[in-house]
């Protein structure tokens, strides 16, 4: 269904420190993008649409952040998604937006530098709205636990790799 | 490595121009009642005194849905919403009860909240100011946490305060990302001005 996963990838393990932790939420960030400029270009109407329009511009701000920076990822082709309807959109988005936060979540106390915790602070928080907002059009809890979790960057990276074909 | 988490924190604390909070600018601000650390100095990083203000966030979201789903204005999925953030909120309040306790602070008494709740859309407003509040007087905190531990534990809360913003905003029409593609942070002094409103 999704290939090309290996593309992000490749790179995020072979850093280290907050390069290979910004790394990583670089190749989170543009799977979001690809998803939804996917989405974008299916005839999608109502909530669908204007999500996928409004939460695609917010990610590519993400990466355009990250890349500011300082994260590098791979050079190879982005991920590429082949939905088509709004309900495998909708649970791909759900599972991808989740992931996002705990990945977030999980990289933020291991970056070193006060600077990057407070910029990628100020984005895991949009992305735990775009997942809550995603739950909410699949009409299901917003916040289904008291605690969000968070990844460890191996199991982030597993994670994404899993929900890209790999 | 402490002392470089510290000295971290302090160039932090001077980027942001001081608005992190814990700068004693306020009679309200919790540093001293919270901890008892009145050596520390001015402005600098406080867990327990972080712990100690979100906390009360938090005691005063809990008072909130406590009374807004005993109102009997709400009904069906829209009381089983409030329910699920009354039931978050109070597993927010004992979390940070404990982490305050295991910081070696006590955590206050629940403050004497004065929320005008006289309808659906009354509950639903003060609702969705105090979460929206929530997740910026978090994200204002985050960069000046040093215990790793502690920054974790807030980092789980955040996000969970913005979903529960998000879907308030919803629920009332409004934006889910307010703020666009950055959340927005909001430091220790204007959130307790906006907190003292609902308090008696």
């Amino acid at each position: 269904m999704i290939t090309r996963r290996s593309l992000l990838l490749a790179q995020t393990s072979a850093q280290s420190g907050d390069a290979g932790v910004l790394a990583l939420l670089l190749a989170v960030e543009h799977a979001q993008v690809a998803l939804y400029e996917h989405a974008a270009g299916l005839p999608f109407h109502g909530r669908v649409a204007e999500l996928a329009g409004r939460f695609g511009d917010e990610e590519r701000k993400h990466a355009d952040r990250l890349g500011k920076l300082g994260a590098r990822g791979s050079e190879s082709a982005p991920p590429v998604f082949d939905f088509d309807s709004e309900s495998k959109f909708l649970r791909l988005a759900q599972r991808l937006e989740g992931l996002a936060v705990g990945a977030y979540n999980g990289a933020i106390p291991l970056l070193a530098d006060p600077g990057l915790k407070r910029a990628t602070a100020a984005i895991v928080q949009v992305e735990a709205r775009h997942s809550a907002a995603v739950r909410v059009l699949r009409r299901s809890e917003p916040a289904p636990r008291a605690f969000d979790r968070a990844f460890e960057p191996a199991r982030a990276e597993r994670a994404l790799a899993t929900l890209l074909g790999g | 490595m402490q002392r470089r988490a510290f000295l971290a924190g302090l160039g932090a604390l001077a980027v942001a121009g001081c608005g992190g909070g814990g700068g004693g600018q306020t009679a309200r601000e919790p540093t001293e009642t919270a901890t008892g650390a009145g050596a520390r100095l001015p402005g600098a990083p406080d867990d327990a005194a972080t712990v100690a203000y979100v906390l009360k966030l938090e005691q005063v979201e809990a008072d909130l849905y406590r009374r807004a789903a005993d109102s009997g204005f709400f009904k069906g999925r829209e009381l089983a919403l409030i329910q699920a953030l009354r039931d978050e909120e109070d597993e927010h309040v004992d979390m940070l009860a404990g982490a305050l306790h295991r910081l070696g602070g006590k955590a206050p008494a629940a403050p004497e909240t004065r929320l005008a709740l006289e309808d659906r859309d009354g509950v639903l407003r003060v609702a969705v100011r105090l979460e929206n509040l929530g997740a910026a007087a978090y994200l204002g905190q985050l960069d000046r946490i040093r215990d790793r531990d502690v920054l974790a534990t807030l980092l789980s809360i955040h996000t969970v305060e913005a979903r529960h913003a998000t879907a308030l905003n919803l629920l009332l029409g409004k934006s889910p990302t307010p703020n666009g593609a950055f959340g927005r942070p909001e430091d220790m002094a204007t959130v307790l001005r906006v907190l003292d409103v609902y308090l008696a």
